[in-house]
């Protein structure tokens, strides 16, 4: 949602949030241009993703609405980058549940270079979810080899796997990642062993996948995602529904009244509500009250460099994020 | 609504809500009454916006609550702290003497109850403001505002005559969990020291931790080393002094000891913001909050302070450690070299396994055993797998007379960054990224940023007059974390249990059981000590 932009930088710079000069001037309007041509209700900036090379990303996220539908609450967002804090470009967010866990497993900081792809080994799964991702881990670089699927047109090699198909016909657009299609793939190009109606190495557990390609604004989308969900800290009340069940600022807001609990901060995107800091893993928020501003600094230790900060004089919130883009799993060994 | 009749209607919307107290009877008709006296052309539309009010809790307590005019006790503190950093007086009317106007760096830092006026110390301080500027544009740093009060606070710190301190400056923010940390790094006068109590490192026992020294309960049940720490060289070359707030009274960072940063390597822990917390985790850490940051400033000092080539000249001192300065005749390269890893260095050497840059010998009576016992402990040290090890680049060479098992290559400062290992478990990403303040081709008077992917939070910005280092993070180093496992579960005790010879004699045995229970019996209750020497 949206956040004075000014305010915020000014209340988190102090930890480390700083945008690069040119890039901060460029900004206000920028984001202002890019609302008008999107036509979207909000627009605020989400953070900087630092890279290998130098050349960060700056994100940034906007709502088309935010509604209540059947008690759940629903965002219609979308996504934005930048490099120069001047062209803002669109990012698509992950077509499946499937695409988003494997942004969720790449490895290593990004590289600046938004046309990088990574190859990227999905993590390994619970035995109960395995099922449903078979096919796909199994399926190898599926990607590189999809496009010359593609070219070649040769249909006629679905037909030989097609006992592996039923179970996934979702997807039926061409996208690199369809696991189906894909599924053809390694049959015609190893010529070696397999053979034609084997349905692929469906059973075979033991073959350990290649890697799949994850084009890096991907997993930048995808990565926005993943923290919203993580994260997405907002204070209680301070986002309302309005009769007609969207969720809009709410102008009447004076704040928490104990602003330096976690109870009164909540998951934006995890229920709002229902869904306070106070309830989260023990120990993997920090926060912090700077006397004599009244300004309160929530910091996540999962996700190191999220903040969200509260001010009580203004009454003015929001959140940011300022990393590498990578997940603090060690944090069982470094709160006290 | 067919089977209501209006008495049950009315008690319903009488029935109160249980979170705010009042119920909706009271709210319609209090709306109503609004709406009537208003007499607004719009009245459909304030009603809608009342409802939404209502739904917000929104109740207006401006002018409820009176306004306190003073101080609210908590703010005292940092209030009269923020008078002291702009060195103002406060402007309270409990001060019985009228507040003097200031000149910078010429009055006195005492308050003014002192006749007395003592000198102020002559230091240097790092130029923050002209580096701030080079901060912010890079993207790094801690934002102008608080860059300001960070110079006040050099300022102060320097001030002190107590401190003695010689040339000053902001290493950098450590973040916590409750409260941050503000660290300042400093070089002191000759024969200066702060007056913080320092936590002694015995000597004598080698290699055994968890040892008990009743000497001092600080160190009660934490683990001591016999490897020394480097006065006044290598990684203590530097005294360090952290704040939570620009304006707090700074304390002293103890030196660090050499198992303090062996320690270090292998925990991953955030700090909590209070100084005097307990750094729980395996290995046991010798020490509080307080040691364990002065132990990641000093990996962080060594691992990320860089400078360009040519910037400082290393010289041998006679006891063969190396001591870098300022060479006399340098000047900036442009920028367009700067851009190149090639054209900066390490400023110090690199922390050796053993958790010193300089390498620590055994005195040579101590005798073979126990130079193997120092080989063993680098090896265990192993443990926490770092990258600080680079297998090239020996500078320092001591006539090495033990045998260890494990050489240890010994980096010494000044080697160029661009041979820093990539980081562990990813290929390809190096140590060091480079990036300059704009992305527009040809604009001039562009500053260079180098940014540390082991330590995030490092940061060198550069141009062609200056450069200058600055960390602000959590104090994490960015590396696979590999928690350490516990010790091997000790054996049992296999040997014959023989009774010692050496304890007193056999007591007489007792006397036969009969007489045995008649005494029992007589005795009673009161006196049972003698019942139980019979046993």
């Amino acid at each position: 949602m949206e956040s004075n932009l000014t305010l915020m930088l000014e209340a988190l710079a102090g930890q480390g949030c700083i945008l690069p000069s040119e890039q901060r001037a460029a900004l206000d309007i920028s984001l202002k241009i890019k609302k008008q041509d999107a036509g979207l209700s909000t627009l605020a900036l989400w953070g900087r993703v630092f890279t290998r090379t130098g050349n960060d990303y700056i994100l940034a996220e906007g709502t088309v609405s935010a509604k209540r539908v059947d008690r759940k609450l629903v965002f219609d967002t979308k996504y934005y980058f930048t490099q120069d804090g001047v062209l803002w470009l669109d990012l698509q967010p992950p077509e499946n549940d499937y695409r988003y866990a494997l942004c969720k497993s790449a490895k290593g900081p990004f590289t600046g270079d938004p046309a990088n792809v990574f190859l990227v080994v999905s993590d390994p799964v619970e035995p109960s979810e395995f099922e449903k991702l078979v096919e796909p881990a199994v399926a190898g670089d599926k990607s590189s080899s999809s496009v010359t699927d593609e070219k070649t047109g040769s249909e006629a090699d679905t037909e030989a796997p097609s006992e592996s198909e039923p179970e996934n016909d979702d997807n039926d657009e061409d996208p690199p990642g369809e696991p189906g299609e894909a599924q053809v793939i390694p049959d015609e190009e190893v010529v070696e062993g397999e053979g034609g109606g084997e349905g692929g190495a469906e059973g075979e557990l033991e073959e350990i996948p290649a890697g799949v390609e994850v084009p890096e604004l991907e997993r930048l989308c995808g990565l926005m995602k993943w923290i919203d969900e993580e994260c997405g800290v907002v204070p209680i009340n301070s986002l309302v529904l309005t009769p007609h069940d969207d969720l809009i600022k709410n102008h009447a807001f004076t704040g928490p009244i104990f602003f330096d609990e976690l109870d009164s901060y909540c998951h934006l995107f995890g229920g709002y509500m229902t869904a306070p800091l106070s309830k989260d893993l023990p120990g993997s928020w920090g926060c912090h009250v700077i006397p004599l501003q009244n300004d309160v600094i929530v910091k996540s230790l999962v996700w190191p460099g999220y903040f969200s900060y509260y001010s009580t004089t203004n009454h003015d919130w929001g959140s940011i994020y300022f990393g590498y883009g990578e997940k603090n799993n060690d944090i069982g060994f470094g709160v006290p | 609504m067919a089977g209501m009749t209006v008495e049950d209607a009315l008690a319903y919307l009488k029935t109160i809500s249980t979170s705010t107290g009042d119920d909706a009877f009271t709210h319609i008709s209090e709306i109503v009454r609004t709406v009537l006296q208003a007499k607004a052309k719009n009245a459909v539309d304030i009603l809608e916006s009342s409802f939404l009010l209502k739904k917000t809790r929104f109740v207006s307590h401006e002018g409820d609550k009176p306004v306190k005019r003073g101080r609210d006790p908590s703010d005292v503190k940092p209030v009269k702290q923020f008078f002291s950093l702009f060195c103002q007086k406060e402007p309270e009317p409990a001060v019985k003497e009228e507040p003097k106007n200031e000149d910078e760096g010429e009055e006195e830092d005492d308050p003014p109850e002192e006749p007395e006026e003592p000198p102020v110390n002559e230091f240097e301080a790092q130029n923050m403001l002209m580096d701030s500027v080079f901060f912010d544009a890079c993207g790094c740093g801690i934002g102008r505002l608080d860059t300001y009060l960070v110079i006040l606070a050099l300022k102060q710190l320097g001030d002190d005559p107590t401190f003695g301190i010689e040339t000053v400056r902001f290493f950098g923010k450590f973040l916590g969990i409750s409260n941050n940390y503000y660290v300042f790094e400093s070089t002191l006068k000759e024969g200066a020291n702060g007056d913080v109590e320092e936590e002694d490192v015995e000597e004598g026992e080698e290699g055994q931790e968890g040892e008990e020294k009743p000497k001092k309960s600080k160190n009660w049940g934490r683990p001591v080393d016999g490897i020394p720490l480097e006065e006044g060289v290598g990684t203590n070359a530097m005294v360090y002094w952290y704040c939570h707030r620009p304006g707090d009274a700074c304390q002293k960072l103890p030196p660090v000891t050499p198992l303090q940063v062996k320690t270090a390597r292998q925990l991953k822990k955030y700090l909590t913001g209070d100084p005097e917390a307990e750094v729980s985790g395996y290995p046991p850490f010798p020490g509080i909050e307080l040691n364990y940051l002065r132990a990641q400033i000093a990996r962080i000092a060594h691992a990320t302070q860089i400078a360009p080539a040519g910037f400082y000249s290393a010289s041998e001192d006679d006891g063969g450690e190396q001591t870098v300065t300022p060479a006399e005749d340098f000047t900036m390269p442009p920028t367009e070299q700067l851009v190149a890893l090639e054209e900066w260095v390490h400023k110090n050497a690199m922390i050796s396994k053993q958790g010193r840059s300089t390498k620590y010998e055994e005195p040579e009576s101590e005798g073979e055993d126990q130079l193997e016992a120092d080989g063993e402990e680098a090896v265990e040290g192993e443990e926490g797998e770092d990258d600080e090890e680079a297998q090239d680049e020996e500078e320092e060479e001591e006539a090495e007379q033990e045998e260890v098992p494990q050489e240890e290559e010994q980096p010494g400062p000044l080697r160029p960054i661009s041979e820093d290992k990539d980081l562990l478990g990813m290929e390809g990403v190096k140590a060091w990224s480079i990036c300059k303040s704009s992305s527009i081709k040809g604009l001039k008077h562009q500053v260079v940023c180098l940014r540390s992917h082991l330590w995030p939070g490092a940061y060198c910005v550069a141009t062609p007059t200056s450069f200058s280092n600055v960390y602000v993070g959590y104090g994490v180093k960015n590396e696979p974390f590999k928690p350490s496992m516990p010790p091997p579960v000790q054996k049992e005790y296999r040997k014959q249990m023989v009774e010692a010879t050496d304890l007193p004699p056999k007591p007489d045995p007792p006397p036969p059981q009969d007489e045995e229970e008649g005494v029992g019996d007589e005795a009673g209750d009161g006196e049972e000590d003698d019942d139980e020497e019979e046993y």
